[in-house]
């Protein structure tokens, strides 16, 4: 978790190229139209459940270049992709793009939370986020589904290993 | 004329289809009047044309020289009524209209003898004070076509220039050596980043050139006197030193004098030579000597090729005689320098906005480099403090000043072009407006940081100073380094415009702004007849509004210069001069200052008074009145209301009659239901009520008196309707002496969406009066032998 202190914001020459840096990637693009409306995390469903997740709250320390902070605990990685506050946010200032961008730094820097390893692995090491035996398949015929495909582990794993994933699963 | 028992007085009561006969008596009402006057009719419909047509002609055929119609409220047909009856030759102060609908038949359906009682009452109080009333003619005046503009700047430019379009002839005093104003000071304007320049410098062409235009520059107004219509202003020239006519602007005085002071037009941060013109595109463009600096070492008068220096120059003085006059001197900004927290004044990093504008002119002081002026260090990082002294009850101006926030967005646009990091600390941005949310947009496009929360602190930082403040959307303190600072104070009225206010007897308000006449509904007019005001002098205002003012001040001017002006007969008048000792005690009470006291004399100004009434009570000695509601005709209003009548409790609502007269007409059009112990009679304000009226009324038969006023700030008469409750509260006290108890006197405002609560009111007063029974026998009796 990010601790919400009320630790004083001292601005650094290395704070306005992290906010650059994140300005740069695709979809992140509209991070200073925000104008802290809390239209995001009004939405949010994670919001709803846990205090110290507050998306407008990420969007202004992203504006501030607090790279320490957001990288740190596990706020980054609490969001769980469901675009509510993409598509609501007046300004389109995209927060769920802007968390993508910052998980991204985040894994260049070497920042991975566990949960978020142990699926990337288990994705390299058998083809699904996590393992699919015989009650799972006899829940799919249930619903009159086939039984899940086999994964080839093989190539995955190649493809993993060839665009550097894997490097950085097991390199943090 | 006919005066008294001799008048032949005809009366017609209104049927109003059953509105008014299904509840009222007509036809007994019509037989009680006929021997009481010379002629009574009953109408089904007295509105309609052929019953006006009647009127019309029994006024010819009966030879009536008095006309009294019992119908709806005058507020329907006054002027229907009016009209005919000038066309058969009787003047209007001669009719009298009695509301028996929306103030009796209506409103006591389920009392029809009470309701042919009152109608009877309120008849008989029309015909004894039409018995006092005589004709009144209104008059009219020559007004001066001509109209005084007083400030140069936008507002005053385009007042002008409209005003002059129209035929008018101009005059328009500047104080300082260009027109212009501040607006000539901005490189760019908000939201479309026009040059400002550019767009200014035309008008100013315009106006030099303008034939109906009369441009008086390095002057200001040093006196003022006459009336509206027809005013006489004294303009004083200030020592300029160079005739205007003959200098050619050709800059040799400027280049040989050699005293350097600092250059106002750049707002002090760089320097002009003594002799000097403003600005490259100066209107008049000419040269003037600041006396102050110069040392008289003649230079320039030497070297001077056409000789029109003259370093003696003595000023002078200039009368103008104008209709009208139009307020557009603008502002000035707060003195920041007692905000010690900003350190303006002490840190050259810190300046005011406008030192900014001029930094950001590529004409400016630094040739629009982005430096510290006093340091001449490059700036790369530039902070906003938004209301710097604004929306502060404790050191600065409580008001928000509604341009800061656009023109820091302005300047932002302009830093950020330029690469420079930009923080703006705000409380609130305010941006509404056309295009504004969209400017705060493009603003934000380019990149500004906005922080939401007041800068507390700038303390220094090497060669920069240190930032601090809250971010209040993180909850988090904040402390930055940056190299300049831009403070936005509040825009105030300077200390000269207040005194020329008090020399054109035109109120501010709490904020020093000029008074509106009606914020809402009269926003350029001021409270005095025949001066306008337009642009930042009557509040902060971006430049559109500004020029929308300036532009309806000119339609206020020019409608007021359109024709004579008339003035109504309803004004107060010194009736018994011999007794006027001149104590000056109705000049205190009147709210528009049109009373003087002149060679011993009270003396009322015809054209100033709107009659309110409010002076006649105030006169100690009885030696004033007013024309068509004199003392004669109210207290024969109130004895024939209340004499003859068979009413058991009689009460007396004396009404102010635009506000509180038209809400008791919407209780009657909503049918509510309320005793008929109540009688109506309207007045322009209550403050037109002196103690001996109330006492006749209790002489001669009210057991209750109510004071219906208007609001305090929504009346017609101003200051007239705070006057009156003041009044109200020491008669009580006064009827105690006379053994009249002060439970019998009622004060109410009443609001016109508040009809409603009058039933209650109505009924709450009657109630009580009930409870207390009539007045005794031998009060009245008492009262009337004091009254003679």
């Amino acid at each position: 978790m990010i601790e919400m202190t009320k630790k004083e914001i001292r601005i650094a020459e290395a704070d306005s190229d992290f906010r650059r840096k994140v300005l740069e990637t695709p979809g992140a693009e509209n991070l200073m139209l925000c104008y802290q409306c809390g239209t995001c995390t009004a939405d949010c469903p994670v919001a709803m459940r846990i205090e110290e997740f507050r998306p407008r709250q990420i969007a202004r320390l992203v504006a501030y270049g607090q790279k320490e902070r957001l990288l740190e605990g596990d706020t980054l990685w609490l969001c769980t992709g469901c675009y509510t506050c993409y598509e609501r946010c007046p300004e389109q200032v995209k927060v769920s793009e802007i968390i993508s961008a910052l998980r991204k730094i985040a894994l260049k820097e070497g920042v991975l939370h566990p949960t978020f390893r142990a699926i990337m692995k288990s994705i390299a090491e058998m083809g699904y986020i996590y393992e699919i035996d015989d009650f799972q398949n006899e829940m799919r015929e249930d619903e009159d589904l086939p039984p899940a495909p086999e994964p080839d582990v093989d190539e995955i794993e190649a493809i993993m290993r060839k665009t550097g994933f894997l490097d950085l699963v097991e390199g943090s | 004329m006919l005066m008294g028992e001799n008048l032949r007085i005809g009366v017609w009561v209104c049927e109003c289809g059953g509105n008014i006969g299904d509840v009222v008596d007509v036809p007994s009402v019509a037989k009680s009047l006929r021997g009481e006057v010379a002629y009574v009719r009953e109408e089904l419909y007295l509105c309609s044309s052929p019953s006006v047509e009647n009127i019309k002609d029994m006024v010819d055929k009966r030879n009536l020289d008095r006309v009294i119609l019992a119908c709806c409220t005058p507020n329907m047909h006054w002027e229907t009524f009016k009209e005919g009856l000038e066309e058969a030759g009787l003047n209007p102060a001669l009719l009298e209209i009695v509301n028996i609908r929306e103030q009796c038949s209506w409103v006591h359906k389920d009392d029809h003898e009470g309701a042919t009682r009152k109608a009877l009452d309120l008849i008989r109080g029309a015909i004894s004070r039409v018995k006092e009333s005589v004709s009144l003619e209104s008059k009219s005046m020559d007004v001066v076509r001509e109209v005084l503009v007083i400030g140069g700047g936008v507002a005053g430019i385009t007042t002008s220039l409209r005003m002059a379009e129209s035929g008018l002839k101009v005059h328009l005093v500047e104080k300082n050596a260009s027109i212009g104003g501040h607006m000539i000071q901005f490189p760019k304007v908000f939201p479309t980043m026009d040059c400002s320049q550019c767009i200014l410098t035309p008008k100013m062409a315009q106006v030099s050139r303008n034939r109906n235009i009369d441009l008086i520059t390095y002057a200001e107004v040093a006196e003022v006197t006459g009336v509206p219509g027809d005013f006489k202003v004294k303009v004083r020239l200030k020592r300029r030193g160079v005739n205007v006519e003959d200098c050619i602007s050709c800059g040799a005085c400027a280049r040989v004098c050699p005293v350097e002071v600092p250059d106002e037009f750049n707002e002090g941060l760089s320097t002009r030579k003594a002799v000097y013109m403003p600005f490259p595109q100066a209107v008049p463009s000419v040269y003037t000597i600041d006396f102050d600096a110069c040392t008289k070492c003649l230079k320039c008068s030497a070297i001077c090729p056409r000789k029109c220096i003259d370093p003696f120059d003595q000023g002078s003085e200039l009368e103008l005689n104008v209709g009208a006059i139009v307020m557009a001197t603008g502002f000035e900004l707060y003195d920041i320098g007692s905000l010690a927290n900003y350190g303006y004044g002490k840190y050259p990093n810190v300046v005011t906005s406008l030192e900014m504008e001029r930094i950001l002119d590529v004409n400016g002081p630094t040739g629009s480099m982005v430096v510290v002026p006093a340091t001449g260090r490059e700036a790369k990082s530039v902070t906003f403090v938004l209301c710097a002294g604004s929306r502060d009850t404790e050191v600065g101006k409580v008001y928000c000043s509604r341009v800061c926030c656009l023109y820091a967005l302005k300047q932002t646009q302009l830093l950020r072009d330029r690469g420079i990091d930009v923080w703006i600390h705000y409380i609130d941005i305010r941006a509404p407006g056309r295009r504004y949310e969209e400017f705060y947009r493009t603003t934000q496009e380019k990149g500004a940081m906005f922080v939401k929360g007041k800068v507390t602190e700038i303390v220094p930082h090497g060669e920069q100073v240190l930032i601090r403040g809250e971010d209040m959307m993180i909850d988090r303190m904040v402390e930055y380094p940056v190299d300049l600072v831009v403070l936005c104070p509040p825009i105030v009225t300077s200390e000269e415009t207040l005194k020329l206010a008090e020399m054109l007897k035109v109120p501010v308000d709490e904020d020093q702004f000029i008074l509106e006449r009606h914020p809402k509904l009269d926003p350029m007019a001021t409270k005095r007849d025949g001066i306008f005001a337009a642009g930042v002098v009557v509040g902060p205002k971006d430049i559109q509004s500004t020029t929308a003012e300036a532009e309806g001040a000119a339609m206020k001017a020019v409608n007021f210069l359109s024709g004579d002006r008339v003035i109504e007969p309803n004004k107060a008048y010194l009736s018994n001069p011999e007794l006027c000792d001149a104590c000056g005690d109705c000049v205190e009470a009147c709210p528009e200052s049109a009373i003087t006291v002149e060679s011993g004399k009270a003396l009322i100004n015809e054209i100033m008074c709107t009659g309110c009434g409010a002076c006649i009570p105030a006169c100690p000695h009885n030696a004033l009145d007013q024309q068509g509601l004199t003392d004669a005709q109210l207290i024969a209003q109130i004895k024939g209301t209340l004499e003859a009548s068979e009413s058991e409790i009689k009460i007396l609502a004396f009404t102010e009659r635009q506000v509180a007269y038209t809400a008791i007409d919407l209780a009657g059009l909503a049918r509510l239901s309320y005793p008929s112990s109540i009688r109506i009679i309207p007045l322009p304000s209550l403050a037109r009520l002196k103690l001996d009226h109330l006492l006749t009324a209790f002489a001669h038969g009210a057991d209750g008196i109510m004071f219906l006023e208007a609001p305090e700030h929504e009346g017609p008469y101003g200051k007239a309707h705070i006057l009156s409750e003041e009044r109200a509260n020491d008669y009580k006290w006064e009827l105690e002496d006379h053994d009249v108890d002060s439970v019998r006197i009622w004060f109410s405002r009443v609001y016109v969406p508040d009809w409603r609560k009058l039933e209650r009111v109505f009924n709450t007063f009657h109630n009580m009066i009930e409870d207390e029974g009539p007045l005794e026998d031998e009060v009245r009796e008492e009262l009337k032998e004091k009254l003679g």
